[in-house]
């Protein structure tokens, strides 16, 4: 089963501090949604009042168009996979996996056959009358998962599932992840704070900061055109650099004074409405669509100070007029630390929002 | 002289020991002396006063009530310790520290005082006093124990998996009887057989809240108000040997699971 | 500011604790109450009288026989808890030193096994030994050491000498238990830094294991102090101590008021025993 998601206006105080502030969100049936920003930023309390552990102070929470209000976890149509996965260490994998299907009354026949279905489903049928103790970490995981989806959730509520596994085993698992939320077609609610993690396995993302939600949008889009400065530079490394708008150039595109002197930029590159002249705006640019060119906005010269070869592309910290700026530069450089060498970004790349502070 | 000080620690090990052994030996072997007195000279073993002891219909059942209150008494302790250790450990209440401190405080007060107490209300309440009234006291003396020890072994690693049980829509008392107290075992099992020895050896609260039915510990004062007798002696060991029992019993299972784990 | 949910646990938990809540105030809580407002009544002939009056108080410290039991009391105390400190001390140490550690477990379990001996019965096995034709007398006189058999039943040796017993087993546990956590490299370190045997445990392990000694005697002292059994079955009348007094009140003068007295006497002085040993705790740690 499968249900949407929708949160209005949701806040939670504790005392004066907002740990959530004013929070929406529509979540469509059957999503993979990330909840993604750093600790403290909100994502594991507005998974909890999801879940029915905690509730808001303030807006509603609606799944499959009932309103939650007051409905404790047991009453929910969600389940929740915990951080530190919370298997019974008494029950045998099958008891844990059937412990939800026990609950809801159902006889021991028609429960251990619906738990050894999930187990299969994660690889582990052969251990069902294993204890968890004597499971790996990434063995763990897969019965938790298992044991949340037994009771046919409309909604999976994922804690940081991953974070207590190492990195390859952590990629893999993100793989399964996915693999079994297309088959189960569950709504998937998942918090990390790894930005890649949420790029490979997310529908959309929710990038939240300081209790709000500061992007919401497919992992393309927020890398790509990111909403807000912190959005951007938290989704991987990014430069910012800020201009002046001084007004319209003609054909769509506006006229700025950059560090590196005058630009002309597509109203396109502008999040939002184009910005009156006199506008302050910091433009963002991933260093994979910085480099000498050819063809782009030129922004000066610059010179390298540091590479670092780090696979798929070289990485070059080169500075320039505005200061040190991050570049990738292809594999097949021959650049060396010392060169000088040209600044453009490519057009279509280029970002510009509004400066911090305003 | 160097070997002398080695020595030392050795001989000091022994001499206690012996200080140690020597009432348990001494009542041991006379519960075997054939006589009419349990000191020496010791007059060759004999049976005879344990088959005494276990036809005296009324040591038999000072024993029976004693092992009624111990086991009574404990599981209600562990109960109610259990619960509350759930809702103090779990929950955010006002003043929990106040109500942790009202649970322990029978704890630190003597046993005669709350004997003393107990009697004064049953008395003005116009209670009888019976076996019920020395079960009530032995809950007051192990509730704060068993209390105090499954408060300290509710770590926060049992949170998530209470929580995930709710989640998995598990009502409250489930969550605690198919999750928590089986977690929790351990303590549960050493927080109860402790009450049960407590309870078990108790002299002063039995012996001033019972009338009639009495427990084995009063009994056996009574029984030396006649006088030294190979008699107690057999009692004491009896009572010494189910203690021990029951001690090594619990060594191999419960302490020694949790050790390892 | 709180929500449904919050609400709903907070019940739940007051559901919990209330039971345990409602024993404790009901059996010790109001009978407690109930003491303190008798010690302030008066016996008159069979019957019990609120007469508000610090009279019984009074009595404690103008009866000599009533004030003699406390002093009796805590003379017998002191000498239990430093004999047994000092009896137990060494014998920890050696286990936790110098027995290998696969037998410590064992060592320990033998040293503390004549605890699961009846209270009642363990007082009486040391008349056994302690009477006029018992086991000490019989072997000193085989051995010549005496020509007459020494009174010891009945005397404030024996009573010192069952709680000793008693209190020994005790102390080794729990200081065994506090030397053990002692981490091992603080010994290799003193050793390292020149200190002999004697040196390192006199300024290493001693003042470390201070502490647990500390709780370990007060925990002596409160058992110790509210005992009946031990000083009425070796002691017997011919000194008596608090708890013994108490009991006479009750059961030969039916006089509730005046045990109720006494026993809030007791309690004061293991309470003021306890402050003092809190504070200095306090000060030894900072």
């Amino acid at each position: 089963m499968t249900a949407p998601v929708s949160v209005r206006g949701v806040s939670r105080f504790y005392g004066e501090a907002a740990a959530l502030a004013d929070v929406s969100l529509e979540i469509a049936a059957g999503e993979f949604i990330v909840l993604l920003g750093p600790s403290g930023c909100g994502k594991t309390t507005l998974l909890s009042i999801l879940g029915g552990f905690v509730s808001p102070s303030a807006g509603q929470v609606f799944i499959g168009g009932r309103d939650m209000d007051g409905l404790p976890p047991a009453k929910r149509p969600t389940t929740t996979m915990f951080q530190d996965y919370a298997l019974f260490p008494h029950m045998s994998l099958i008891d844990n996996v059937g412990f939800g299907l026990r609950m809801r009354g159902q006889p021991r026949r028609a429960r251990d056959a619906r738990a050894m279905e999930c187990l299969e489903m994660v690889g582990l049928a052969t251990s069902a009358k294993r204890r968890p103790h004597e499971l790996s970490g990434g063995q763990r995981q897969r019965v938790a998962l298992a044991r949340a989806l037994a009771v046919d959730p409309d909604v999976l509520l994922l804690d940081e599932p991953l974070g207590a596994l190492d990195l390859g085993l952590r990629r893999q698992m993100q793989e399964e992840l996915k693999a079994i939320q297309k088959r189960v077609g569950t709504t998937f609610i998942h918090v990390t704070h790894d930005q890649e993690e949420a790029m490979a396995i997310a529908d959309r993302i929710v990038v939240m900061n300081a209790g709000k939600v500061e992007d919401f949008a497919t992992p393309a889009e927020i890398y790509l055109r990111p909403r807000s400065l912190f959005s951007a530079g938290f989704m991987g490394e990014c430069n910012f650099l800020s201009a002046r708008v001084e007004g319209p150039a003609g054909q769509g595109a506006l006229a700025l004074s950059g560090p590196a002197g005058p630009l002309t930029l597509p109203e396109a590159a502008f999040i939002g409405p184009a910005p009156a002249p006199g506008t302050r705006v910091t433009l963002c640019i991933r260093p994979e669509h910085l480099g000498p060119g050819p063809g782009g906005i030129p922004l000066g010269q610059g010179r390298i100070e540091r590479l670092a070869f780090l696979g798929a592309h070289t990485r070059a910290v080169v500075s320039g007029a505005t200061g040190p700026l991050i570049v990738a530069l292809p594999q097949n450089s021959t650049a060396r630390e010392g060169d000088s060498i040209a600044l453009r970004a490519a057009p279509e790349a280029l970002v510009a929002l509004p400066a911090a502070g305003d | 002289m160097r070997a002398l000080l080695r020595a030392l620690p050795w001989l000091y090990l022994a001499l206690l020991y012996a200080f140690i052994f020597l009432p348990v030996v001494v009542l041991v072997l006379f519960s075997f002396q054939d006589g009419r007195l349990p000191v020496p000279p010791f007059q060759g073993p004999t049976l005879r006063w344990y088959g005494e002891v276990l036809s005296d219909s009324r040591l038999m059942a000072a024993l029976g009530n004693s092992f009624l209150v111990a086991l009574g008494s404990s599981a209600l302790s562990v109960l109610l310790g259990f619960l509350a250790a759930c809702g103090l450990a779990r929950y955010r209440l006002p003043g929990s520290a106040l109500l942790r401190g009202v649970l322990i405080a029978p704890m630190t007060v003597s046993y005669l005082i709350i004997a003393l107490g107990l009697l004064s209300t049953l008395n003005a309440a116009g209670l009888p006093l019976s076996l019920w009234s020395v079960g009530a006291g032995h809950v007051v003396i192990n509730l704060p124990l068993c209390f105090a020890i499954i408060y300290a072994s509710m770590g926060g690693h049992q949170v998530s998996m209470e929580r995930a049980a709710r989640d998995l829509g598990a009502p409250e008392w489930k969550v605690m009887w198919l999750v928590t107290a089986p977690m929790l075992m351990p303590a549960l099992l050493a927080a109860f057989f402790l009450s049960v020895t407590f309870s078990w050896d108790e002299f002063i609260i039995a012996f001033l809240l019972s009338r009639f039915d009495v427990t084995l510990p009063v009994e056996i004062w009574s029984l030396l108000r006649s006088g030294l007798s190979p008699r107690t002696n057999a009692i004491g060991s009896l009572v010494f040997l189910v203690s021990v029992a029951l001690l090594l019993v619990l060594e191999a299972t419960v302490f020694r699971k949790a050790g390892r784990r | 500011m709180s929500g449904r949910i919050e609400q709903r646990e907070r019940r739940r938990a007051w559901g919990l604790v209330l039971p345990a809540l409602g024993w404790t105030g009901l059996f010790f809580l109001l009978p407690f109450a109930v003491m303190v407002v008798t010690s302030f009544a008066r016996r008159e002939g069979r019957e019990i009288v609120l007469a508000w009056s610090l009279q019984n108080y009074v009595d404690f410290v103008e009866k000599s026989f009533l004030l003699r039991g406390l002093v009796v009391s805590l003379e017998i105390t002191a000498l239990v808890v430093v004999i047994s400190v000092l009896l137990a001390y060494p014998l920890a140490w050696i286990i936790a030193e110098r027995v290998p550690a696969r037998w410590q477990r064992t060592a320990l379990i033998l040293a503390v096994l004549p605890f699961w001996t009846s209270y009642v019965v363990r007082s009486y096995a040391w008349v056994l030994l302690l009477s006029r034709n018992g086991v000490v007398n019989d072997t000193l006189l085989s051995l010549g050491l005496v020509s007459e058999p020494l009174e010891m039943a009945s005397t404030r040796f024996a009573t010192v000498t069952g709680f000793v017993h008693f209190f020994v087993m005790l102390l080794t546990l729990t200081i065994y238990a506090n030397l053990v956590q002692l981490a091992p490299n603080l010994r290799r370190a003193a050793a390292d830094l020149g200190a002999n045997g004697w040196q390192t445990f006199r300024h290493v392990i001693l003042p470390l294991t201070r502490p647990g000694i500390m709780v370990g005697a007060f925990l002596t002292f409160v058992l110790c102090i509210g005992d009946y059994i031990t000083p009425q079955i070796l002691g017997g009348n011919n000194e008596l101590v608090l708890p013994q007094v108490i009991m006479l009140q009750l059961g030969r003068r039916a006089d509730f008021p005046m045990a109720a007295a006494l026993s809030l006497v007791l309690m004061a002085v293991v309470t003021l025993v306890y402050i003092a040993v809190a504070r200095w705790m306090k000060m030894e740690r900072t």
